[in-house]
């Protein structure tokens, strides 16, 4: 029963965002994104692998009971389940498992059953079915750190900006104390001390990319502050509350939206670091930070295998955060409101 | 405003010019045509990259303008590429500070028409040299990490150091300490700085005992007149130490030592004085000192006579914390213990017990010398003074240890003459007769992680490489892998472990306790071939009792009735353990079980494995790795369910790993599972008395079976593992034991030289691709400028 | 000048409060049995209780109150002899103090943390300080060049490089890059952290340089802070990671001080409001 609430709730999330992009679409600003945006074939394609990501990541989190009662099964298992699984490794495209030195590449048992364009690792698994679903772990991440650090930042911020003085004095000691830790040994000491799951996990970035997001939320406000609609709404004798979120906001989401992607693409990279020094996610998860360390020990044979270390790398972290990067600097060069060349 | 569309392009020229007072910068860029220049000013030399881009943006702009775009701009506002947040806005005051400044000191930039093409030649020089002068440094910079990458010997000395021996250790040694030594680095190292009474021979098997700091080979005897215990019957030894036995060199001796030729001294020599029997005596009462958590302490309880009363006394007085209590209570004789001289001794046992004479094998009867003892006091972990064959030279921690050889050692410890068949042909017996040891330092890295092990060996500057855990053997046997060595000599030594390794269940625990069906059921859902094939090849063998092959007791035709693989019986059985399908009936859910494993790279696969096994009867697996130190931890204070647990042998008798299910055991380290069986027990107090005879071996099988039945532990694999050696490293014969090896071993360091030079040399595709890259640098610069020059001289 | 250097360093005051508070948070504030089960799994309740009392989490958190002393503490046990102690025996007071006295504790193996860091701080910083010279170097370099010849061919490679280098998680990187040889692995770490090509940021890379370290170490066996780290973390050891939490804010803040005094060094403008402010 739960599985069913569960998925109509991902399902209802996944549907709202879709929703949201597509009103933004046919909106005026959208018009005008949209023809900013086109003018850079780069940020183009780096919009359209990010929405592939999203989706597989996304279709990744429905959770269905499985036959055997004991696990759940994704929609990327129910495909994957479809590509035949091989005895052990498997280079990409390879007619034949890796053999040793005293076997016969044309035994019948030594073929491949299928076609893997990434190949397989040591259980036989497609090395693509571990990168989709490393996609699911890197999409939780993000959206749990950025449910965490948005609505810090951006009240902490507008706080800041707003009410200036005493207010701002202490935001500012908040988040130069945070930012003076190095992040790694805030995240280390975090997890160390309230554990490893993913939702510390999230908790422990969320704390710490919140500062970036107040900072510019902080300058954004300092300057709208004075802008004539809010002080003439100040004039009128709206309650602060009412003018932080109806005038404020609004205009702080270019800043938002641009303040996503690099925390974003920084978020992924940090996951790989973390597990790669052992506090990330655990023996047995899925990330693609964990296909990368159990597959290091790979590299140093000869010949090596590489294919589960590229998969994970080039075909899982790189050009996701490549788009992000790029796609983050036309969103930002988009939305700039100063921009009018 | 109808200019001519043949200026409306890039192709400004940048002039940089730095002013010495104050700082100030400026650049100035001319349009093609010469007709309209921009010029922005700034004090901020760090703003360079603002500046240009500032100044690029008004050109920008200009350009627009110039091709009837919109008006000429003046610009206001601070340009995009240097966000205040990123200029190191560390704290508020410097933020302010800095923004106030940034606003007054922008670039500010002036437009206006020139006349200046005079200067333009002059321009473009002084623009690029500063660029050149940086793409120098660049070029000077690489080119050095280039050189450091040429020489990449990781030692200080050099390959070709003769005697000189390099190998690796997997973690920091813990102590040094005959009597604390536990853990596998640390014996390692304790078993190559400590000599014993006893050791085994190097090349014989099955294992032969033979004399080392004894003078003659052990005999004993049953005696009825042993002193202070007339009239009973003991078990009894008799040894007599050599009398050119000393310790190595040490400041502690200093204390004591007087120079008898000048008395005034205060300090003597830092000589190392003779060995006695007083050494030994005080390694076995260390042994009953809980204080140090002695490894020994087993091989002595209650076979050495008296031993148990002098540790309850010694504890006793241990607990009071009364310091004279406890020197009184270490004065105190052993009643199995008879010291005859200074260099004789004679030790009474209640019965032929052979972890009697294997603890005379052992480093934890190493001797101990009383002076250095209290000179150390708490450091005695690294500074132990031993007698052995090398002592430390250099110890730091995680990093290296040098070991280095011992001056004082005996020179009559000679490398065998005989062997088994076949050893001379496999050059075993090439140094028959040489004083040992054969080197002259051993360097020792402390290397945490398995790739950096494999490719320090791979480039030759590791004489040795000890595979215990990683790298997989199946794909070490890939056809190239097997040419490249082949080719170069690389000779791989299967060393058949003295090892078992399994789940051992807690039987305290509520789930295992008294539900033998639920443990078979364990043991019937695991693949184990299909484990070593996939994860384990060629490292492990499946293991059906605790006892692996070379010892007793084993049998290589013995199938245990629960070491298969077999899902539907374990299904059987877990319905009648209580839990159908897996469900916990208590819960409704998936029956969970905790595992407990060491942390090791690239164990996901098999984890992988274990959790869908489990699954595929309905239970769910849940692992969770610890640091053996943790591991070990929760092991002896056992909390766990589940724990992944192996043992290894320190003498090649089968009764190690017996011991670990023997009941009265209980409190101490050699105990698992919590296994308490009365039929087992007796058992074992009888095999433990008997020398290695067919009998004995019925015995250890009849226990085998009882385990395998009742299943405190589901025995898993017996492990092989391998010595790499290079081609100039001498024959050597691994031992599973593997201690005291180093004094056997030699190096050909000429041989290791040039094989190191060859091998490290920059590859030819190494040089190509720096060049190559240079080049492509080279070519994209000389095409930008080209691309840059055309556009200035499409519009002059 | 002056004014604002002594400005800027009493801000250092409130900040490493801050940093405090935060490290304390972390480490305190949680159930103390809760911390020793994370620290022994599944131990039985004494062991648990044990280890709260030798870490000194059965002390009240902040004040010593009379009333205090009667309370059943962590470790399950009622401490009569904390009435007798001062007010300011508590976890806070004591660990400030231990602060304030640079006293960093000992380790699991009683070996005194700040012996291993002065045995660590040569190894480390003959791989960080080179590494982070070299960065300098290139992010200028590469930021002139790009800058100089905007928009034709070098420029968009450059920038596409910079952004692909960015984009490459860092393991993959040690990993890759020790594969080849140990001196390209420099030259690799060296060349990522150059991507960043604003020469203002060098003092925020600092961080970065600390993140690389622990992995680098591990690949060249050198025992350094990187290692220490690790080791701390994989024994569960607090101490040690409480002692390069400190460290590390120490360092970072101190370079930020630096970045900022010498901000003002250049900017006669920042010295003038100083002076009137």
């Amino acid at each position: 029963m739960e599985w069913l609430l569960y998925n109509t709730a991902i399902g209802a999330g996944g549907a709202r965002c879709v929703f949201a992009l597509w009103r933004l679409r046919r909106s005026d600003r959208g018009r005008v994104l949209r023809e900013r945006l086109s003018r850079s074939r780069a940020a183009r394609v780096s919009l359209y692998v990010l929405a592939i990501y999203a989706a597989v990541g996304f279709v990744a989190l429905l959770r269905f009971p499985a036959a055997d009662g004991v696990r759940e099964v994704t929609p990327i298992d129910l495909v994957f389940s479809l590509v035949p699984r091989e005895r052990s490794y498997s280079a990409p495209f390879a007619d034949t498992i890796v053999l040793a030195a005293d076997e016969d590449a044309s035994a019948p048992e030594n073929q491949t059953a299928g076609v893997h364009p990434l190949g397989t690792d040591v259980s036989g698994y497609d090395v693509l079915y571990g990168v989709c679903k490393g996609c699911s772990t890197a999409l939780l991440l993000v959206i749990g750190t950025m449910l965490v650090s948005f609505p810090l930042g951006l009240f902490l911020g507008v706080c800041a900006g707003y009410f200036g003085g005493f207010v701002d004095d202490v935001v500012q000691w908040l988040y130069t104390t945070i930012a003076s830790i190095p992040w790694l040994l805030f995240v280390m000491a975090f997890l160390l001390v309230f554990g490893r799951s993913l939702f510390w996990i999230c908790l422990a970035f969320g704390l710490t990319s919140w500062v970036e997001l107040a900072r510019l939320v902080r300058g954004e406000t300092l300057k709208l502050r004075e802008a004539p609609y809010v002080r003439s709404a100040k004039a009128i004798g709206l309650p602060t509350w009412r003018i932080l979120l109806r005038h404020l906001l609004p205009n702080l989401s270019h800043v938002v939206v641009i303040t996503f992607t690099l925390p974003a693409s920084a978020i992924i990279l940090a996951e790989s670091v973390l597990t790669f020094i052992g506090i990330g996610v655990q023996a047995g998860g899925t990330s693609w930070g964990r296909m990368l360390v159990d597959s290091q020990v790979e590299l140093v044979r000869n010949p090596p295998i590489w294919w589960v270390f590229a998969g994970a790398s080039l075909v899982g972290i790189l050009p996701l955060v490549l788009a992000l990067n790029i796609a983050g600097d036309a969103l930002r060069d988009a939305l700039d409101p100063r921009a009018d060349l | 405003m109808g200019v001519p569309s043949r200026h409306c392009a890039s192709g400004w020229i940048l002039n940089v010019k730095v002013r010495p007072s104050g700082l100030r910068v400026q650049l100035l860029a001319r349009s093609p045509t010469g007709r309209s220049s921009v010029e922005c000013r700034s004090t901020r030399l760090w703003y360079i990259s603002a500046l240009i881009s500032e100044t690029v943006a008004q050109v920008s702009s200009q350009e627009l303008s110039a091709c009837g775009k919109g008006p000429p701009q003046r610009f206001s506002t601070p340009p995009r590429m240097a966000p205040l947040a990123a200029i190191g806005a560390t704290s508020p005051p410097a933020a302010t500070a800095i923004s106030a400044s940034w606003m007054a000191g922008r670039p500010r930039c002036s437009v206006f028409p020139l006349q200046f093409q005079r200067h333009r030649a002059k321009a473009n020089v002084s623009s690029w040299r500063v660029v050149k002068y940086f793409i120098i440094g660049l070029l000077w910079a690489v080119f050095l990490a280039f050189c450091l990458a040429c020489n990449n010997n990781p030692y200080p000395v050099s390959p070709a150091s003769a005697g000189v021996f390099f190998t690796s250790l997997d973690e920091n040694p813990s102590t040094v300490d005959p009597q604390r030594i536990s853990d596998v680095d640390s014996h390692f190292i304790g078993s190559y700085i400590h000599d014993t009474l006893f050791e085994f021979h190097y090349l014989k098997r099955p294992f032969q005992v033979i004399p080392s700091m004894a003078d003659a080979p052990p005999v004993w005897r049953w005696r009825s007149d042993f002193p202070g215990l007339a009239g009973r019957r003991v078990y009894a030894l008799r040894v007599r130490l050599r009398s050119d036995l000393r310790f190595a060199d040490d400041e502690c001796f200093a204390t004591t030592n007087f120079d008898s030729s000048s008395p005034s001294s205060s300090r003597g020599s830092a000589r190392g004085r003779s060995i006695t029997s007083d050494d030994l005596i005080l390694a076995i009462k260390r042994s009953a000192d809980d204080r140090l958590e002695p490894f020994g302490k087993s091989f002595l309880m209650d076979k050495l006579i008296g031993f148990r009363e002098f540790h309850e006394r010694l504890d006793g007085a241990v607990e009071s914390a009364d310091a004279a209590r406890i020197a009184a209570a270490y004065a105190r004789t052993i009643a199995g213990v008879h010291r005859v001289d200074e260099r004789t001794l004679e030790f009474a046992y209640a019965g032929p017990f052979p972890k009697a004479l294997y603890f005379f094998t052992n480093v934890s009867s190493s001797p101990v010398p009383a002076e250095c003892l209290k000179y150390y006091r708490d450091s005695y972990d690294r500074k132990a003074v031993a007698s052995g064959a090398f002592r430390i030279r250099e110890w730091r921690d995680h990093y290296r240890i040098v070991l280095e050889r011992n001056p004082n050692y005996r020179t009559d410890d000679l490398y065998p003459t005989e062997g088994m068949p076949g050893d001379r042909e496999r050059g075993l017996l090439a140094a028959a007769g040489r004083p040992m040891p054969l080197l002259n330092e051993e360097r020792l890295r402390i290397i945490k992680r398995g790739p950096p092990r494999w490719r320090l060996f791979e480039q030759g500057y590791l004489d040795l490489y000890r595979n215990r855990l990683d790298l997989q053997e199946r794909l070490m046997q890939s056809p190239r892998l097997l040419a490249a060595y082949a080719e170069r000599g690389v000779r791989k030594n299967p060393e058949l472990e003295l090892t078992v390794f399994g789940w051992s269940f807690n039987l305290k625990d509520p789930l295992f306790e008294n539900n033998p069906e639920l443990r078979r059921a364990i043991s019937l859902i695991v693949d184990r071939e299909h484990i070593i094939e996939l994860f384990l090849p060629g490292r492990a063998i499946i293991a059906h009792g605790p006892v692996p092959p070379g010892l007793g007791g084993y049998d290589a035709e013995y199938r245990a009735p629960y070491s298969r693989y077999d899902l539907d019986e374990a299904r059987r059985l877990l319905r009648a353990a209580g839990y159908p399908d897996g469900v916990d009936p208590a819960t409704g859910k998936a029956l969970e079980i905790q595992l407990f494993d060491r942390a090791a790279a690239g164990r996901s696969p098999l984890y992988r494995y274990y959790i869908e096994q489990f699954a595929k009867v309905g239970l769910r697996l849940k692992i969770e790795e610890l640091d053996f130190p943790s591991l070990n931890d929760k092991m002896h204070s056992r909390e766990y369910q589940k724990i992944h647990w192996g043992w290894g042998a320190d003498y090649p008798d089968p009764e190690i790993f017996l011991q670990l299910f023997y009941g009265p055991n209980a409190d101490g380290t050699y105990y698992e599972s919590q296994y308490r069986n009365g039929e087992y027990d007796a058992l074992y107090s009888k095999i433990a008395q008997m020398p290695p005879s067919p009998e004995r071996d019925a015995l250890i099988r009849r226990m085998v079976a009882r385990l395998a039945v009742d299943l405190p532990k589901v025995f898993l694999f017996h492990r092989v593992s391998h010595y790499f050696t290079q081609r100039w490293t001498a024959s050597l014969q691994p031992n599973p034991l593997g201690y005291r090896e180093m004094k056997y071993w030699d190096v050909d360091a000429r041989g290791r030289a040039a094989a190191t030079d060859e091998w490290n040399r920059t590859t030819l595709s190494g040089y190509l691709t720096v060049v190559g890259g240079a080049i492509a640098f080279a070519l994209l610069a000389w095409i930008s400028v080209r691309q840059f020059r055309a556009r200035a001289r499409r519009y002059s | 000048m002056r004014a604002y250097i002594v400005r800027r360093l009493l801000y250092f005051i409130p900040v490493w409060l801050g940093v405090f508070l935060l490290t304390f948070a972390i480490f305190h504030l949680r159930a103390p049995l809760t911390l020793a089960a994370v620290q022994l799994p599944q131990a039985p309740l004494d062991r648990l209780q044990a280890w709260v009392r030798n870490n000194v989490y059965h002390l009240p958190r902040c004040f010593n109150l009379p009333g205090d002393a009667n309370i059943e503490r962590a470790d399950g046990r009622v401490h009569p002899e904390l009435a007798r102690q001062s007010l300011f025996h508590s976890q806070f007071f004591l660990s400030a103090g231990a602060l304030l006295r640079f006293d960093l504790g000992t380790d699991r193996t009683n070996k005194p943390i700040a012996d291993s860091l002065g045995e660590r701080i040569g190894p480390t910083l003959s791989i960080m300080l080179p590494a982070f010279l070299l960065t300098a170097l290139f992010s200028l370099a590469l930021a002139l060049l790009s800058a100089y010849l905007k928009d034709t061919a070098l420029d968009r490679v450059l920038v596409f490089a910079a952004i692909a280098l960015l984009s490459v998680a860092l393991p993959a990187y040690i990993i890759g890059a020790q594969y080849v040889s140990e001196g390209w692995l420099l030259i690799a770490h060296v060349l990522r952290n150059s991507a960043v090509p604003v020469l203002t940021q060098l003092s925020l890379s600092i961080p970065f340089l600390i993140t690389g370290s622990v992995l680098l170490e591990q690949y060249f066996g050198i025992p350094g802070m990187g290692d220490l780290l690790y080791a701390g973390l994989v024994a569960q050891d607090f101490q040690v990671i409480k002692a390069l939490v400190y460290l590390g804010a120490f360092v970072y803040m101190l370079s930020a001080l630096a970045t900022d005094i010498l901000y003002a060094a250049l900017d006669p403008r920042i010295r003038l409001e100083a002076g009137a402010g």
